[in-house]
């Protein structure tokens, strides 16, 4: 159980962080973001875009472990082992904070290049 | 009688009243092609340290700027001598509309808050301080004696920049409230 709930962290905690660090990405790309953050969501975006790198590194590593720890052989051959068919919410769950990591990656990039581009 | 006595008597209490904004009503002057009313108001506290900020409503960089300004400089130093000027900058695709909100994040009494529609303070300020990429955030301090003569404003003695670190800007350091609040102090102090 205790496991269970380390796994399920792991997975949250990749979400959050790159769901974190995507905002922090947006916070100054100009009128949208306000209207996204709000102005003291824009603010601490503002604070955190330094470390968001560091966020979406974090998001990788939990993400890594978390699809580890469903995927590894022994874990495998236990559900095989059991009748009922497990994990299938644990799988569903942990591919789509894949998506949101992914989702991240692109918001940064797309902020930067957009931001940078000096729409003035 | 008695109520042509009360009606004249309230009406000089209402005029006698003070006009007071309450702390959460803020305002700003939209500047002409000659930067004015800004340059007036600039070259009038002439003998104060003044405090520039030009900066982007639509920027997270330039409104924690704003912020931290309010906290950390405008709210740990109360000299009088110390004069305060917002420029809301239509940079990052800044609109007048996008100003009103973030007024209310400097506050001080001594802080008046401008927008440069016509871009009457910034163009001239990206040019001298050779700035480049979207944004402002740029924080400038003045002495008792620099006077804004010409089209564009004098050069600031010192200035940091907010967005220093993320553009590559090596024009001035990466600002830094407290340590700009010292730089305040000093110049009080000179």
């Amino acid at each position: 159980m205790r496991q269970r709930i380390f796994d399920f962290g792991a997975t949250l905690g990749s979400v959050a962080a790159g769901a974190t660090s995507a905002a922090a990405s947006i916070c100054c790309i100009g009128p949208i973001a306000i209207a996204i953050l709000g102005v003291n969501g824009a603010i601490l975006a503002a604070g955190i875009k330094p470390y968001r790198l560091y966020l979406l590194g974090g998001s990788l590593l939990m993400l890594g472990y978390a699809f580890w720890r469903l995927y590894r052989p022994s874990a495998r051959a236990e559900a095989k082992a059991c009748s009922v068919k497990t994990g299938l919410w644990s799988r569903v769950i942990l591919w789509a904070a894949a998506v949101v990591w992914v989702f991240a990656v692109i918001i940064q990039v797309a902020a930067d290049r957009y931001w940078l581009s000096g729409i003035g | 009688m008695k109520a042509i006595i009360a009606a004249g008597v309230g009406s000089l209490l209402v005029a006698a009243a003070p006009i007071t904004q309450s702390p959460d009503s803020t305002s700003f002057t939209t500047l002409d092609r000659a930067a004015q009313p800004l340059r007036s108001a600039f070259n009038g506290d002439a003998g104060k340290v003044r405090l520039v900020m030009y900066v982007s409503p639509t920027c997270g960089g330039c409104l924690r700027g704003a912020d931290q300004s309010q906290e950390h400089i405008l709210g740990k130093i109360d000299s009088a001598d110390l004069s305060v000027y917002v420029v809301w900058a239509p940079r990052n695709g800044a609109r007048e509309e996008h100003v009103e909100r973030v007024t209310k994040l400097v506050t001080d009494e001594r802080a008046t808050q401008y927008w440069d529609e016509h871009s009457a303070v910034a163009t001239p300020l990206d040019d001298m301080l050779s700035l480049t990429g979207p944004c402002a955030g740029i924080f400038m301090l003045y002495d008792g004696a620099a006077r804004w003569e010409g089209d564009a404003p004098p050069e600031p003695l010192y200035w940091e920049d907010a967005h220093a670190r993320e553009l590559g800007r090596e024009g001035a350091p990466q600002f830094d409230a407290k340590g700009f609040a010292e730089k305040v102090r000093e110049f009080l102090a000179g």
